[in-house]
Order: structure tokens, then C-alpha cells, then sequence
């Protein structure tokens, strides 16, 4: 009789455990799906709102400053991650499998957050000189950047080898990068604060051509840069510089082009 | 001859007024035409300036290796923002695009 019973609940156990393992294992996709489709959503609302805010600035010109927000997800990938040029494209998910994307209608230099959580951005038009090499170099376009940041804007630029701004670079050519830290408060200048710059240069099939650490050592200069040079390039496709704030995780990054010199 | 007179004079009265109706009935439809001519315009522009900003998203997609998924992902916006928009119908995969606009019987494809 007690072995009966026994029996009996085993048997009940089990069919629980088989019901509980059945939709487990179908709940799990069907969760991890649509845990994947709020991120692409959340991805893709807010490209479109960095799109619109600088799409608008761009229409008011000079002057003009807007607000924008966004939420990002977690895993977001650096090798495919940045707003320049006139493109943005965010790249996220087990092993960088998703890009959204879009284009603005103008020439955007943007400071990308790689962190989950949500975000406020601040979109207006800049325009820097920079002496490098005995070149006076021009960056002009509309900032995009992340509010309430130690550092709020990482700049990334692609110069040629003749330091002319350009994002297509001949096979076997030079490309210069130019990294820029901007400070947008009313606080004015901050001293004495080291603050590490992460670099990764991305070859066109997403592995790291370079990674290192630069040191800002003080905040002399609303628009403090670095440059540097990528020498004798040979893969063609598209590459991505890639400078990161590692305290907060913004991202300002550039790519460029290369191309075969008989196209 | 006064009943004649009267019935001259209202004949002369629809003829003028028959005269107005089709000359305001031509400029009618021509203004009609003008405006017609000008919405097609629009829509045509419209449909190719869209059928080319999806392809060189696509294109560029491409060029970054972007995954399948990616692409497809991208596919599905379109069809999500421009599908209730400007477009009837838009039918696509991944390396032919049709956008059609049935009120305007315009179609633009190719590949992508």
C-alpha cells in the first residue's frame, strides 16, 4: 500500500517535471525572441531620434541645439558601433550579429554610449580647428553627444594621407585618425584629471587591427585631441577607429573605406 | 415677332452661357491635369528617392558584414515604415525590391 503510494506520487512528479520541462523549453525561445525584438526596438527607436535631432539642427543651421533620448541594450559591439560620416549604426547581440542603421542628412561627428540604460543626448552644430603636422585641419559638422558625462563628446575623424577629411582611403595608402574630447558645461576647465582613452581599430571582417590606452592629463583646451596614423593599409572594406571612455563607456567612433586603386 | 424676338434673345443667353460652362469646364481640367501632373511628379520622386536610400542602406549593411539577420531586420522596417506610407505594396527579399504605388500605378524595382 505505502509502495503504491509511492508510486503513485513518483509518477505525478514526473508528469509535472515533464510539463515543466516541455514549456520550459519552448518558453525559453519564445522569451529569448522576444527579448531580443524589445532590444532591436529599443535600438531602432532611438536611431531614429538621434536621426530626426540632427536631421532637424541641420535644417535650423547654426545655432540650433536639441535634445534627444534613447535606450541602449547590453552587449552592444564596438567593431560595428559608432555615428559619422552621415551614417549611424549600433551593432549588439551574442557575438555582434545585429546592426541597426540609418543616415542623417548631414555630416555628423557622434559619441555613442555602449552601456545598458537609458540616455539623454545633445545634438547642435560645431566646427574645430586643428593645427597637425603643420595642417590646419577642419572638423565641422553637427556634434552628437551624451549628456551628464565626465567627458560628453569622444570626436573620431579620418584624414587622408595628404590630411584632407575624407572616409575613403586608397589600398596601400595612409590614414590618419584624430581623436578629440570636448566638455560641454558651464563648469570651464577642469585640471589635474587623468583620464584614460581605450582605442581599437577594427579590420573590415571585425577583428582588432590595434588596441590601446592613451592619457588625457588635463582638460587645457575645451577640445583636447590625439592623433595618430594607420600606415601602409592593405584590407579592403570598411574599417572602424573605435576610442572609448572606459569609466562610462561612451563610444566616439569614425570609419573609413578602403579601396583598390584601380577602381 | 416679339415671341420670336424673346425666344432668339434666350437662345443667344444659352449659347453665351453654354460657351462660359466650356471654357470654365477646360480651364477646370486643365488646372485638374496640372495638379494631377504634379502629384505624379512627387510620387515618383517619392518612390525612386526611397527605392535608392533602401538600397544604399542595404548596400551598406553589406559592406559592414552585417549578418543575414541584420539585413532582415532592416527589411522589416521598411516594410513597417513605408509600407503604410507612400507605398500600396512593397514586396521584397533579400536582393530584389519592388515598391509599388497602386494609386498612381507606379512600380520601381531592381536589385539591391
Amino acid at each position: 500500500m505505502k509502495s503504491q503510494s509511492a508510486i503513485e506520487f513518483m509518477t505525478i512528479i514526473a508528469i509535472g517535471l515533464i510539463l515543466i520541462g516541455t514549456a520550459s523549453f519552448f518558453g525559453t525561445d519564445y522569451i529569448s525572441a522576444y527579448l531580443r525584438s524589445a532590444d532591436v526596438n529599443a535600438v531602432r527607436q532611438t536611431v531614429n531620434s538621434l536621426v530626426s535631432g540632427v536631421n532637424i539642427v541641420y535644417a535650423q543651421g547654426r545655432g540650433a541645439v536639441t535634445e534627444a533620448y534613447g535606450s541602449i541594450p547590453e552587449k552592444v559591439d564596438r567593431s560595428g558601433t559608432y555615428a559619422y560620416d552621415n551614417q549611424i549604426n549600433y551593432r549588439f547581440g551574442e557575438n555582434g550579429k545585429i546592426d541597426i542603421y540609418d543616415n542623417t542628412k548631414t555630416n555628423i561627428f557622434g559619441t555613442l554610449p555602449t552601456r545598458q540604460g537609458r540616455y539623454r543626448f545633445f545634438i547642435f552644430p560645431q566646427e574645430f580647428e586643428i593645427i597637425e603636422k603643420g595642417h590646419d585641419l577642419k572638423i565641422d559638422g553637427i556634434f552628437l553627444c551624451v549628456e551628464d558625462m565626465d567627458i560628453s563628446c569622444i570626436v573620431t575623424t579620418i584624414f587622408d594621407k595628404d590630411y584632407n577629411f575624407e572616409n575613403e582611403i586608397v589600398k596601400g595608402e595612409n590614414a590618419t585618425y584624430i581623436i578629440g574630447l570636448l566638455k560641454k558645461t558651464d563648469e570651464g576647465e577642469i585640471e589635474g584629471i587623468v583620464h584614460e582613452i581605450n582605442i581599437q581599430i577594427y579590420y573590415p571582417n571585425k577583428t582588432i587591427h590595434s588596441d590601446y590606452t592613451i592619457h588625457t592629463e588635463s582638460f587645457h583646451e575645451s577640445f583636447l585631441h590625439y592623433a595618430n596614423t594607420i600606415e601602409n593599409i592593405q584590407e579592403e572594406g570598411v574599417w572602424i577607429v573605435s576610442a572609448m571612455y572606459p569609466e562610462t563607456g561612451i563610444v566616439g567612433a569614425a570609419y573609413f573605406k578602403v579601396k583598390s586603386p584601380f577602381v | 415677332m416679339k415671341r420670336r424676338g424673346i425666344l432668339s434673345t434666350i437662345l443667344v443667353i444659352q449659347l453665351v452661357l453654354l460657351l462660359i460652362l466650356t471654357v470654365s469646364q477646360i480651364q477646370s481640367e486643365k488646372e485638374h491635369f496640372s495638379t494631377q501632373q504634379q502629384f505624379e511628379r512627387i510620387a515618383a520622386y517619392k518612390i525612386s528617392s526611397s527605392f535608392e536610400n533602401i538600397r544604399t542602406n542595404i548596400e551598406f549593411l553589406r559592406e559592414i558584414n552585417a549578418t543575414e539577420e541584420s539585413i532582415n531586420i532592416y527589411l522589416e522596417y521598411v516594410n513597417n515604415t513605408y509600407g503604410g506610407i507612400y507605398f500600396t505594396n512593397i514586396h521584397l527579399n533579400q536582393t530584389h525590391l519592388i515598391l509599388m504605388d497602386e494609386a498612381f500605378e507606379m512600380r520601381k524595382e531592381g536589385l539591391i
